[in-house]
């Protein structure tokens, strides 16, 4: 005889059945809750935005990340003068390195005489697809000046040009005047002159002993200007494009000294590792060696009032910020390592071995760019000027090391021992890097050169 | 004969319970009818406010204009270009046959037979092509400049006050750079939200900045939508202590006090 299980086991499916039961009865009560709530709730009217009347407008954001790169073309020239061969190889090139324009080749340039004086064909420009034309030309003004104008059209404006600029020099200035245009007719593009009228320094050896070198923002005219029986280290840029570096003679103490010019006096008689100015020149920051290793002082521009601001037992290659702010390399034992400190403060990732600090005026605002030990070499870090919101500039690339800036914060240069190795400027818009020199070094900077406008 | 499954009491007491339960929920649901339920807000009376004009000096927007020639009278106006309607045109039927059926060889492209031994070649100087078509000279009508009375841009607008060119143009590369700071961190919520739905919805976002570019506070405009309006705040929290970059240094004066971005669920993947 068959017995149900309901039959052979009646509390357990009693059970059940009141489990099944309570389970309805919560389902319907939560059915019931929702449609409570939802009588409740009234459906959000969405107000239209107020009439937008501000000078940038409604800025409208979706999640593409599509960039647009203007093609721009610089003018071809057949002219046989030599000042306008150089002017334009100078322009083109200084164009190329910023990276943030698709440069038009002139393979694709339409034909055309392309004189001195002779008008732009707009039209058949526009239909190789540049957006803007940039003109360059120069002609001897007199036995021994030289006129060289830039003009800039804006294919959307019309055949009128938007800009130009024209400036007679002698002939020695010819290509430091080509940067110069170029730097007028970026800023007349993007509303933020360009850099290129501007130098670096660095420190690379010269047979037995490292020398200080100079060199083109475009790694033009580079040369040893020290002595090589001089060891000579730590350059910089001072006021009015003097530079500064320290030397030592026949293992004597560093001393910091000017080229071609009397120095600053200084109330130290131990090494000066390293200097570098304020961007107004009117302070002064200077890494002096003690018994164990440095200390960091700051004072006047003309050696006065020297104060200690570090508290670490190495603290060297000091770097001020344009907004006035202090970085410089701390650090002693071998537990804690060197790291970045800004006003004191070490903000570079403990973790890592920081070096070489400096600071960009980038278009995104002031950036603290340093390097940091990464297994066998280095590689380059950006931040913003107090340490946060890192991110890497360099990977996978060999070792790249002591970065400088720009003037115009768009470019950094940098030592790289990659398959190329050499002296590498990155633009910062597009990540490209190109090699400028194959001259390794270290303590590199930059500035603009003296009446420049940056 | 099967045994009772339940006893009578089972049963009673079942039922008894089922009814309480049930007589509960009847009266929390009139209780609530009779505690007034949903009652719309009354409209807030109208009030009087006091707001800020800011008076519009510089608008980045291009006038439309040209240069003005003296010695030339004023281009006439002329009526906007028709666009011109598409033409109907027929369209394959699904069923045709999608690779063509192969066109029947002409009599020129029949095979040709092999010269005889005794056939003389042809004289290089002959013409090949029975008919060559006449080579038609391009000509490019020389476009003018339209001479309007007002100073300004070929591809400016109406509306447009702004007659300098470069800062117009600065201005577009400067509003470039602030919608990319913004749109750093912010991603559409595909995952979250329908195609449809998205692609309509719009967060109208108003940032207080500071005059060294601190984003001090901001208020937005919802969109409606709880979850799209959610992503936009988490975004925007962490832009509040941020700086946004810098103006142009040759245009300092562009970046003003209140900015606002307009955050959208439109995108590449969702038009």
């Amino acid at each position: 005889m068959q017995v149900s299980r309901a039959a052979a086991n009646p509390r357990s499916f009693t059970r059940r059945w009141l489990r099944q039961l309570s389970l309805w009865l919560l389902a319907s009560a939560a059915l019931a809750q929702t449609s409570l709530a939802q009588t409740d709730v009234a459906p959000p009217s969405v107000p239209e935005p107020p009439k937008d009347e501000s000078v940038l407008g409604e800025l409208l954001i979706t999640g593409d990340t599509t960039e647009h790169v203007t093609p721009l073309a610089v003018l071809p020239s057949l002219s046989p003068e030599l000042e306008d061969v150089i002017v334009r190889g100078v322009v083109r090139r200084d164009f190329e390195l910023t990276g943030m324009f698709k440069v038009i080749a002139d393979e694709q340039a339409p034909e055309g005489i392309y004189g001195f004086n002779d008008a732009v064909d707009i039209k058949a420009w526009s239909k190789v697809g540049a957006e803007v034309i940039v003109k360059v030309a120069a002609q001897k003004a007199g036995p021994d000046t030289v006129k060289i104008f830039g003009i800039c059209y804006f294919l959307s404006h019309g055949r009128e040009p938007v800009y130009e600029k024209t400036l007679v020099v002698k002939s020695d200035q010819v290509r430091p005047t080509a940067h110069r245009i170029t730097d007028a007719l970026l800023g007349a593009i993007t509303g933020r002159n360009g850099g290129f009228s501007s130098h670096l320094t660095f420190a690379a050896k010269s047979g037995k002993n490292p020398s200080i070198y100079t060199v083109d923002a475009d790694g033009h005219n580079i040369r040893a200007i020290t002595p090589p029986d001089d060891t000579s280290i730590a350059p910089t840029w001072g006021p009015s494009g003097t530079l500064f570096y320290s030397v030592s003679r026949k293992y004597a103490p560093f001393k910091l000294v000017q080229w071609g010019g009397t120095g600053i006096s200084l109330p130290f008689n131990t090494s000066i590792y390293s200097v570098a100015f304020s961007a107004d020149h009117k302070k002064l920051a200077v890494a002096v060696g003690t018994p164990v290793g440095s200390n960091l002082y700051v004072g006047n521009a003309n050696g006065t009032n020297m104060q200690q601001v570090s508290n670490t037992e190495v603290a060297t290659h000091p770097v001020f910020s344009p907004s006035g702010k202090l970085a410089w390399i701390g650090g002693g034992g071998e537990k804690i390592g060197q790291r970045v400190f800004v006003d004191g403060k070490a903000v570079s990732p403990p973790s890592f071995s920081a070096a070489a600090p400096t600071f960009c005026d980038t278009e995104d605002g002031i950036m603290l760019v340093y390097a940091v030990a990464v297994g066998k070499g280095q590689d380059l870090i950006m931040s913003n000027e107090t340490g946060g919101n890192t991110r890497r500039i360099t990977q996978g690339e060999g070792s790249n090391s002591y970065p400088a800036c720009s003037p115009d914060g768009r470019l950094i240069a940098f030592f790289s021992e990659r398959k190329e190795p050499g002296l590498y400027i990155k633009s910062l818009k597009s990540g490209k890097a190109q090699k400028i020199s194959g001259r390794l070094g270290e303590s590199l900077r930059w500035a603009a050169l003296p009446g420049s406008g940056q | 004969m099967r045994a009772a499954a339940f006893s009578a009491g089972q049963i009673g007491a079942a039922a008894a319970l089922a009814v309480v339960i049930q007589g509960a929920l009847v009266v929390l649901l009139v209780a609530s009818g009779a505690a007034g339920g949903f009652t719309p807000k009354p409209e807030p009376p109208p009030r009087t406010m006091t707001i800020a004009v800011k008076p519009m000096l510089d608008l980045p927007l291009l006038k439309k204009g040209g240069k003005p020639q003296k010695n030339k009278l004023p281009d006439m106006w002329k009526p906007p270009q028709q666009i011109k309607r598409r033409e109907a045109t027929k369209t394959p039927t699904p069923l045709a046959p999608k690779e063509l059926p192969a066109a029947p060889k002409k009599e020129e492209e029949k095979e040709k037979k092999p010269p005889k031994p005794d056939e003389k070649p042809p004289d290089p100087e002959a013409p090949v092509a029975k008919q060559v078509d006449e080579t038609i000279q391009e000509v490019e009508k020389e476009v003018e400049e339209p001479n309007l009375p007002e100073e300004g841009a070929v591809d400016g607008v109406e509306e447009g006050t702004e007659k300098d060119p470069l800062k117009a143009r600065a201005v577009d590369l400067y509003r470039v750079k602030l919608t990319n700071w913004f749109k750093q961190g912010f991603s559409s919520p595909l995952d979250q939200i329908d195609c449809a739905v998205l692609k309509d919805l719009k967060v109208a976002v108003h940032a207080q900045v500071a005059p060294d570019g601190t984003v001090l506070s901001y208020d937005l405009v919802s969109s409606g939508n709880a979850t799209f309006d959610a992503r936009v705040k988490q975004v925007m929290d962490g832009k509040v202590g941020q700086k946004v970059p810098p103006p142009p240094p040759n245009y300092p004066d562009i970046l003003d006090a209140v900015v606002h971005p307009t955050f959208q669920g439109k995108n590449e993947q969702c038009k």
